[in-house]
């Protein structure tokens, strides 16, 4: 029995978390103080503990449908608190020995909840009433979530907007929505621009022009840049990294860490992260495809959502191609929050990849 | 491919459907990723590596200790200590964060805050580079403070310095000058040199002559800088070179006595050994002290030099003037050459001099009767040299005084001396476009009119008439060594020429002056020792011209005549010349001798002069 469950795990998918593992940890060695490093290893075992203890239990047993409304509720809950606070360095909740971020819980939920609500519809295309159902429990959360951070509020839209997608949309109603979005942004767009914080549109300046910024917005954007391209074909070496050494390169522990990791292990070791997302992505995907149960199939493509999304915007705007936005790199940035909910969802598709050879 | 086989068959399965054209879109979206990540690193990599490397690769450069200055006994006139800069970087200390910063600095200083911003303020108008020095000479205790907190504190340096130290203060200021932090201006000039922002340059007197052997070569440290400009490698490093040392020949205590005795006044001394022409002394008062050039003056204090009447940053020693009696020995000695007069001849002095409906005065105005050319010179007889001046001709004077030497620069290597002026025919001519009258010849032979000497060209000349002749160039500096003391370069003197006078000539002179000091009724009384025979001219420069004899000291201090008087001692084998002159000093013969005397009684008796 118990070799069964073992070789019952699905492989391929550990082999890139694996390796991502270590290079967060190896990442965190160069880029951060001791205790820090200390911390994100804790983190990292706990996370392993969660991700092997859902990998054993099936978690739809688990998580009960009255279970996930409840942490649903909870997540919105404190993000409303924290919202109406309205302090933006408190994004945190502080207990006693750690803080917790509700909004890396959020994309949980969030991903949760729609599956819950798209798995008992099961038509070609999304109508109308599960439309508005999926709408419902995710325009509080994204709102409560994009009053005080704007990028994880985005993260949670394109989740949901990919949810909306894949449950199956008209082509007609595909090209309105999108003519609509494009009317959208052009008459509101500009509105929205003055409706932003000075610290978001500074981002989008820096990005355009990061030269004209050099000393203030532009500096991370700038910084970020030399660090990657310095790091060249081979890198600069284990805490050798010019910019990461000598303090140049800011927020280098958590939103900039992949622009040390690419600094010090260059283009081998950047693209080594870049394909093993690649690759876990892929095999998620590839578990979402299998999945019989709707519920399972729903829950692996949110994952699979979660995890491109992050790593896309995160590395896209250290490499300049989007603006830069504040949002951990899963596994290669610091982050209690973001260490947890990413391993719980790795749990949740280990967990069901191991239906495969179980016949209900 | 790439994703299973669905149960139904793709075309009917919708969420197989979708799932691939994600997987797609993922795919496409990392393959961007991956692409800009390749011209990043590989085709651009070597772009970034060299910003990285300019952006924390500093040069810096290591200062080199300026070389010392001694005298000719070893004694230090300028030397170095070790110093703490506070250097605040206005690139990083600026705008509300540099506010706090400051704040936080002033609570470490003791100082309140708006000072400190003002202080702040002022330098970085004052130093238009990065590293803006705003306190010199912080004290160790300080320094350490300020050192603890460093991480608390970016865009603050503390920088350790040889600072220039002079230990005889305002008593040396014009003879051996003093350094400054070079300006934007001169930096411009200077770069080509080597000379950076904050680096101190010298600015007058011996410290600018000899700018290029003291200041040394500085060395260069290549360091690895962090984001906030802290060092934290040192790659490589060259040492710099100490600056050449000098060995001089004056002696501190000469200075200082000199100096002391024109306490009050306004005047110069140069004190010279007849032998060679070296210099003993060269003095000027009142100095400044040359310390606080490098410490900075408060604007207070600074208006009070820049406005004080007796001209403090003035060094009077090396500035023309007229030369009054002093010069009568030139004349005479020109009326012996050209055998004008004999010594025996006699010239009666009523009190004044008549040229044809013109009266030139002599300063006694009772006249002194019968006097020969010893007497003409004991008693300082104008109308003797009147009469010797009106024979003689303008242009004969002019032509003795340029061979010894008045009229232009004496050699000496020294910045700002002034050439003073032999006036003649031609240049009445080319400056005042008006013919030469004779009323002025009479003037220029009693060393009035036109004419202007430096109390170093009057030194200079007299070395000549005390040597016998032998023209030496002033000099001072005896050698040049390295910091071990190793001698690198050795100065001897150097003769110009000879005076176009004979043995005979010179010797009757030397006795005129003699008794110009021991005589019955000798003007330099006041400078006569008890055993030490000494010879000497007095000198009394009218600033302006008057109706009637005045007392000097009725007039206001700008319309005072100035003091001269110029000695030899022993008279028999002079191994001392001195040259007082005193501003606006009155008669020479009261205010200017009494102080030659008292520096040939502190030379020959070593005693402390009453002042």
């Amino acid at each position: 029995m118990k070799k069964q469950r073992i070789k019952n795990i699905y492989w391929p998918l550990l082999f890139p978390i694996f390796f991502l593992l270590m290079a967060g940890a190896l990442n965190q060695a160069s880029a951060s103080q001791e205790i820090i490093f200390k911390k994100q290893l804790m983190w990292f075992f706990l996370g392993s503990l969660i991700m092997f203890g859902l990998t054993f239990v099936d978690y739809q047993k688990v998580f009960s449908e009255k279970l996930v409304l409840f942490f649903y509720v909870i997540v919105l809950c404190l993000q409303i608190y924290i919202a109406i606070k309205h302090d933006p360095s408190k994004r945190w909740i502080n207990l006693k020995f750690f803080s917790i971020q509700p909004s890396e819980f959020a994309k949980l939920a969030l991903i949760f909840v729609s599956a819950f609500i798209l798995h008992k519809h099961d038509k070609d295309y999304l109508d109308f009433k599960t439309f508005g159902l999926l709408a419902l429990f995710a325009f509080p959360l994204i709102i409560s979530v994009a009053i005080l951070d704007l990028d994880q509020g985005l993260i949670l839209s394109l989740i949901f907007g990919f949810f909306v997608l894949i449950a199956g949309v008209p082509k007609r109603v595909l090209v309105l929505g999108a003519a609509f979005m494009i009317a959208f942004g052009i008459i509101v767009g500009p509105h929205l621009w003055n409706f932003l914080k000075p610290y978001q549109r500074a981002r989008v300046e820096a990005f355009i022009n990061p030269e004209a910024f050099a000393l203030s917005r532009g500096y991370q954007v700038i910084q970020a840049l030399i660090a990657v391209g310095s790091g060249g074909i081979k890198g600069q070496g284990f805490r050798e990294g010019l910019s990461s050494r000598l303090n140049y390169l800011p927020e280098k522990d958590t939103d900039l860490a992949f622009a040390v990791w690419a600094e010090e292990w260059g283009f081998i070791g950047a693209s080594l992260v870049i394909l093993a997302f690649g690759v876990l992505i892929w095999q998620i995907l590839k578990i979402a495809a299998q999945m019989r149960d709707p519920f399972d199939k729903y829950v692996c493509y949110g994952v699979a959502i979660m995890f491109f999304v992050e790593v896309f915007i995160n590395i896209g705007g250290i490499i300049h191609i989007l603006p830069i936005a504040s949002i951990p790199l899963p596994f290669l940035s610091y982050g209690g929050s973001s260490v947890l909910v990413n391993m719980m969802a790795l749990g949740m598709v280990l967990s069901a990849s191991r239906k495969r050879y179980s016949f209900r | 491919m790439f994703l299973n086989q669905p149960i139904k068959s793709p075309e009917e399965d919708p969420f197989y459907r979708r799932i691939r054209i994600t997987f797609v879109i993922i795919g496409f979206l990392f393959f961007i990723l991956l692409l800009k990540l390749f011209f990043l690193q590989i085709i651009k990599g070597e772009h970034y590596r060299q910003i990285a490397l300019k952006r924390s690769l500093k040069v810096i450069t290591l200062k080199a200790p300026r070389g010392n200055i001694y005298d000719r006994r070893g004694v230090l006139l300028a030397g170095n200590i070790p110093s703490f800069t506070l250097l605040l970087d206005r690139k990083i200390v600026k705008g509300p964060e540099g506010d706090k910063t400051l704040k936080k600095l002033a609570e470490i200083i003791g100082e309140d805050f708006p000072t400190l911003k003002q202080d702040y303020m002022i330098a970085c108008k004052k130093y238009p580079w990065e590293k803006v020095p705003v306190k010199t000479d912080i004290d160790r205790d300080l320094v350490a403070r300020i050192e603890a907190r460093k991480y608390f504190l970016p865009g603050i340096e503390i920088q350790v310095e040889p600072r220039r130290f002079y230990p005889l203060g305002e008593k040396t200021f014009h003879f051996i000058g003093y350094v400054s932090r070079i300006s934007a201006k001169d930096l411009k000039k200077l770069a080509a040199k080597g000379y950076e922002a904050n680096d101190f340059i010298g600015r007058s007197g011996v410290e600018a002559q000899y700018e290029d052997i003291l200041r040394g070569k500085k060395g260069r440290q290549l360091v690895e800088v962090d984001a906030k400009g802290r060092i934290k490698k040192i790659i490589a490093e060259e040492e710099p070179t100490i600056g050449e040392s000098l060995v001089l020949t004056v002696d501190s205590t000469f200075l200082e006595v000199a100096y002391d005795l024109l306490k009050g006044k306004s005047g110069a001394i140069v004190v010279m050994d007849p032998r060679d022409g070296r210099l003993l002394a060269m003095t000027s008062a009142p100095g400044v002290d040359p310390n606080k050039f490098i410490e900075g003056f408060s604007p207070k204090e600074w208006s009070k030099v820049v406005e004080d009447v007796y001209h403090p940053l003035l060094n009077k020693a090396i500035l023309s003037y007229h030369p009054g009696s002093t010069f009568k020995i030139l004349t005479a000695l020109a009326g012996l050459e050209e055998r004008v007069i004999s010594p025996q001849e006699t010239v009666f002095c009523p009190g004044y001099y008549r040229l044809g409906r013109r009266i030139f005065r002599c300063w006694r105005s009772w006249g002194h009767g019968q006097v020969d050319l010893l007497k003409s010179i004991e008693v300082s007889c104008d109308t003797y040299f009147y009469k010797l001046g009106e024979e003689l001709g303008i242009e004969t004077i002019a032509r003795y005084a340029r061979a010894a030497g008045f009229g232009q620069k004496t050699g000496l290597d020294f910045p700002g001396e002034k050439s003073g002026l032999v006036p003649d025919k031609a240049w009445k001519l080319k400056v005042f476009k008006a013919p030469w009258q004779k009323g002025e010849t009479l003037n220029v032979a009693i060393g009035q009119g036109a004419l202007l000497t430096t109390p170093l060209q009057l030194g200079k000349f007299l070395v000549s008439v005390v040597d016998g002749g032998t023209i030496y160039r002033p000099w001072y500096v005896a050698q040049i060594i390295d910091p071990y003391g190793e001698v690198l370069k050795e100065f001897s003197p150097v003769k110009e020429g000879r005076l176009p006078a004979k043995k005979r000539t010179l010797a009757l002179l030397k006795k005129g002056m003699v008794q110009a000091v021991n005589g019955k009724d000798a003007t330099g009384k006041a400078a006569k020792l008890k055993n030490i025979m000494v010879g000497g001219k007095t000198g009394t420069a009218q600033v302006i011209g008057m109706k009637k004899r005045v007392k000097s000291e009725d007039l206001p201090y700008l319309k005072r005549d100035h003091a001269w008087f110029m000695a030899f001692a022993p008279a028999d084998n002079p191994e001392i010349i001195i040259v007082v002159f005193v501003e606006h000093g009155g008669h020479g013969g009261s205010s200017a001798a009494p102080i030659a005397g008292k520096f040939l009684k502190f030379y020959f008796e070593g005693a402390q002069p009453v002042l």
